[in-house]
């Protein structure tokens, strides 16, 4: 497989091959440039400096050997040539022979031209820089002194060279390769180390983290890799506590109604209790497991919530007439203060399920005789609704975690009350739904209230 | 002059180009390769005429009414004749391509041309009609038409054909080096001088002058470096070589009697009245000698290029050289 860091090492690799072979290509041809362009400066400086010699006039046997004489003593190649023949003189006539220079040439040499040449010479066999200065005389090309340079000498030079520049090109290439791959393999670290610690997630490992080591991309991958690592982890608690929740508040109804009915079945004394007792906790069993539906309609989002203006008052007045006969029981008295103006954008039925949980809960933790205080008013574009008990209250460390599912502040005694534990989260999701906002303060021993604030249609 | 010239001979029409026409009895005509063209020189030097042509025309032979002018081009595959008095093209002839030389022959009233491509000679009647081809050696070129025969020199083989005018066919063939260049007859002794490059690097130096009876080499003469063309008269033989941009002289009895520097790459020498005169390819120069002493008359500038020398003398056979 390809991995990522073999993917950068690659390219490093590409990079660091292209990047060195085009320097040396672009020293090389510096090299050559500078270097033939000085050895051609020389040639036809040295080449003047011979033709100055001659005087006009034939070119004689002297003047063949001084150039011989100098060529013998340079590290040039240096010749005269007289020959009228070797100097294309024939043409127009058919060339017969392959000539010293060409017509081209020639025409140059008459305009006393200096050619300069470089390049593959038939007649030497060879690569190489020539100067070819003419020996004119009127138009009368005497001869000419030709000049020339093997290349292999200049190339000889560069290859000299070229083994230095292979050399550092072969140190400076492993340096940056080996430094490139300890680069890429840090580069990548975080990326492999994710990788594990996300199949440890998916094999179950919830504590699997990775180390935050910068602030870079990775670095903030990181750390939000480890968020999600924590919410998962977070979530499957949760997920836990619930189902074993569930499992304990269903199995205290299912205790009571496995036991009484045995008792009945049994034939023992006392029959009707029994079967009302039953009843109860089927009834609890019943509540329990309908609100549990609901609590997961309103977690996946499936449940529908049909809005449509509504005047709060009128439901406020509907639930309080139905738990006036349980209140009475309890000689709980009401003390409404409603503003009937408020016209809320809700769902009649989920507003009145919100009403009746908190009126549920007041009813059930206030202490006979008690007072339970409903205020509603509009402040600005928020509907404030007020729901006051003087009943037992709440720990003030536990006002946190009261809307959380199956949390109970006294476990014992509310089970015994009938609650699910489910009604605050059910009245929070609703809450939320409609985009409000659910408060409850408390003090132990005073009472509690519960404050609702819901946007106001105006 | 010349761009103008140019000018005129552009708007002048697409079909026929003319030229300035020269009705003077006597005139040397330099054909020019490097501008191609003609240049019209009379006895005082003094250009008469300069014709442009937009095809390299690499040589040709004047006529002996001494007007019409016989132009080819090694790479044309065309002949043009030219009437010099008219100042115009007559007609075109359809030739093969490659000629490198001709020459008219008075008896039979025909024109032979070498042709390097099919190493042949190819004959024409003055109409253009080509009548007969025989085949020569390696690169015909220079021809020379003497006692109702035609020699040829086979430039890149070692023979020179001898043709008979009349049967066409080739009678007899001498051995020659190659590179050979230049021919003149010396009726007096019935010998034929043949000129040269050399062969090879080697740039030839000398004259070999073969019997025309025996067919053998019967002297040489010493004329470095590169002899190539002649002219003569009265017995003495004159030969320019274009190495050593040399002119010689050479008496009855063969003997150098003088020499003179000619003007540079010299490919032509010709007699014309009593002045020799000689044109140098690489300088564009013409120069007069006096005959005999070849004393250096003067020097004129003449086209560019120089190759070949056409003259009229009066009423003098022009494409013959008279010895």
């Amino acid at each position: 497989m390809m991995t990522l860091s073999k993917k950068l090492w690659l390219t490093f690799l590409v990079f660091v091959i292209v990047t060195v072979g085009s320097a040396f290509g672009l020293a090389y041809i510096l090299y050559e440039k500078l270097y033939v362009d000085s050895v051609k400066e020389e040639l036809v400086s040295t080449a003047k400096k011979l033709a100055y010699d001659y005087e006009g006039g034939e070119l004689d046997q002297t003047f063949i050997d001084q150039v011989n004489w100098f060529s013998e003593k340079s590290h040039f190649e240096a010749f005269a040539v007289r020959n009228p023949r070797e100097l294309a003189a024939c043409i127009p006539y058919e060339a017969d022979y392959d000539t010293l220079i060409g017509p081209e040439e020639r025409e140059q040499l008459l305009q006393n031209k200096i050619i300069e040449e470089t390049g593959y010479s038939e007649r030497f066999d060879r690569q190489i820089i020539s100067i070819i200065v003419p020996l004119l005389e009127d138009r009368k090309l005497n001869g000419i002194i030709y000049l020339y340079v093997p290349l292999e000498r200049i190339d000889e030079l560069a290859s000299s060279l070229v083994i230095y520049w292979t050399a550092g090109a072969v140190v400076i290439m492993s340096f940056l390769l080996a430094a490139g791959m300890k680069w890429t393999r840090h580069l990548t670290k975080p990326l492999k180390d994710m990788q594990s610690a996300a199949v440890r997630l998916s094999k179950g490992d919830y504590s699997a983290r990775v180390s935050e080591r910068s602030n870079d991309e990775l670095g903030m991958l990181s750390k939000t890799f480890n968020e999600m690592a924590n919410a998962i982890e977070t979530e499957d608690e949760l997920r836990k506590t619930f189902l074993a929740t569930v499992s304990h508040e269903l199995r205290t109804p299912l205790s009571y109604i496995k036991g009484y009915s045995e008792a009945a079945m049994n034939g023992m004394e006392g029959k009707e209790k029994q079967i009302a007792i039953i009843h109860r906790e089927s009834k609890r069993m019943e509540r329990l497991v309908n609100d549990l539906l609901e609590l997961i309609r309103l977690d996946s989002g499936k449940m529908k919530v049909d809005k449509m203006p509504l005047p709060f008052a009128e439901i406020v007045y509907r639930t309080v007439e139905t738990f006036r006969p349980a209140a009475k029981n309890k000689m709980i008295h009401f003390d409404l203060n409603i503003d009937e103006d408020v016209i809320v954008n809700g769902d009649e039925g989920r507003l009145e399920q919100v009403m009746t949980n908190i009126l549920d809960n007041a009813i059930r933790y206030s202490n006979k005789g008690g007072m339970i205080q409903i205020t509603m008013i509009q402040e600005k574009e928020t509907m404030k609704l007020l729901i006051c008990d003087n009943g037992v209250g709440i720990q003030e460390e536990e006002l946190p975690r009261i809307t959380e599912r199956f949390y109970r502040v006294n476990k014992a005694r509310t089970r015994n009350d009938g609650g699910s534990g489910l009604g605050l989260s059910i009245v929070k999701q609703i809450i939320e739904l409609h985009d409000g906002e659910l408060r409850i303060e408390s003090m132990e021993g005073e009472g509690t209230t519960v404050i609702i604030l819901l946007p106001v249609l105006t | 002059m010349k761009k103008l010239l140019v000018i005129i001979l552009f708007l002048s029409g697409c079909s026929q180009a003319s030229y300035t026409p020269v009705k003077e009895n006597e005139f040397a005509a330099l054909l020019n390769i490097r501008e191609p063209g003609l240049t019209f020189i009379n006895k005082e030097g003094s250009v008469m005429a300069e014709w442009l042509f937009k095809d390299m025309y690499t040589g040709g032979v004047l006529f002996p009414d001494g007007n019409q002018l016989l132009l080819f081009g090694t790479e044309l595959d065309y002949a043009a004749i030219y009437s010099i008095s008219e100042g115009k093209e007559l007609d075109r002839w359809e030739v093969p391509a490659g000629v490198t030389g001709a020459v008219y022959i008075k008896e039979t009233d025909e024109v032979a041309l070498s042709v390097k491509e099919d190493r042949s000679v190819h004959f024409f009647q003055t109409d253009g009609k080509e009548i007969k081809r025989v085949k020569t050696g390696k690169y015909p070129m220079t021809m020379l038409e003497h006692n109702k025969k035609l020699y040829v020199i086979n430039y890149q083989d070692t023979v020179l054909s001898e043709l008979d005018i009349y049967t066409h066919e080739v009678k007899r063939e001498l051995a020659i080096p190659t590179s050979s260049t230049g021919m003149a007859v010396d009726k007096s002794k019935n010998e034929i001088w043949v000129g040269g490059h050399g062969y090879g690097p080697e740039a030839g130096e000398t004259i070999h002058i073969y019997s025309l009876e025996t067919g053998s080499l019967t002297a040489t003469a010493d004329a470095p470096v590169m002899p190539v063309a002649f002219t003569g008269k009265n017995g003495y033989m004159y030969a320019v070589s274009h190495g050593s941009n040399t002119i010689y002289a050479f008496d009855p009895d063969r003997k150098k009697i003088a020499q003179r520097e000619a003007p540079a790459n010299p490919f032509t020498i010709s007699f014309f009245d009593d002045q020799i005169i000689s044109a140098g390819y690489d300088s564009g120069k013409l120069s007069f000698y006096e005959e005999k002493t070849l004393t250096l008359l003067k020097t004129i500038k003449a086209g560019e290029g120089p190759f070949l020398i056409f003259v009229k003398d009066g009423d003098r056979d022009a494409a013959y050289i008279d010895r």
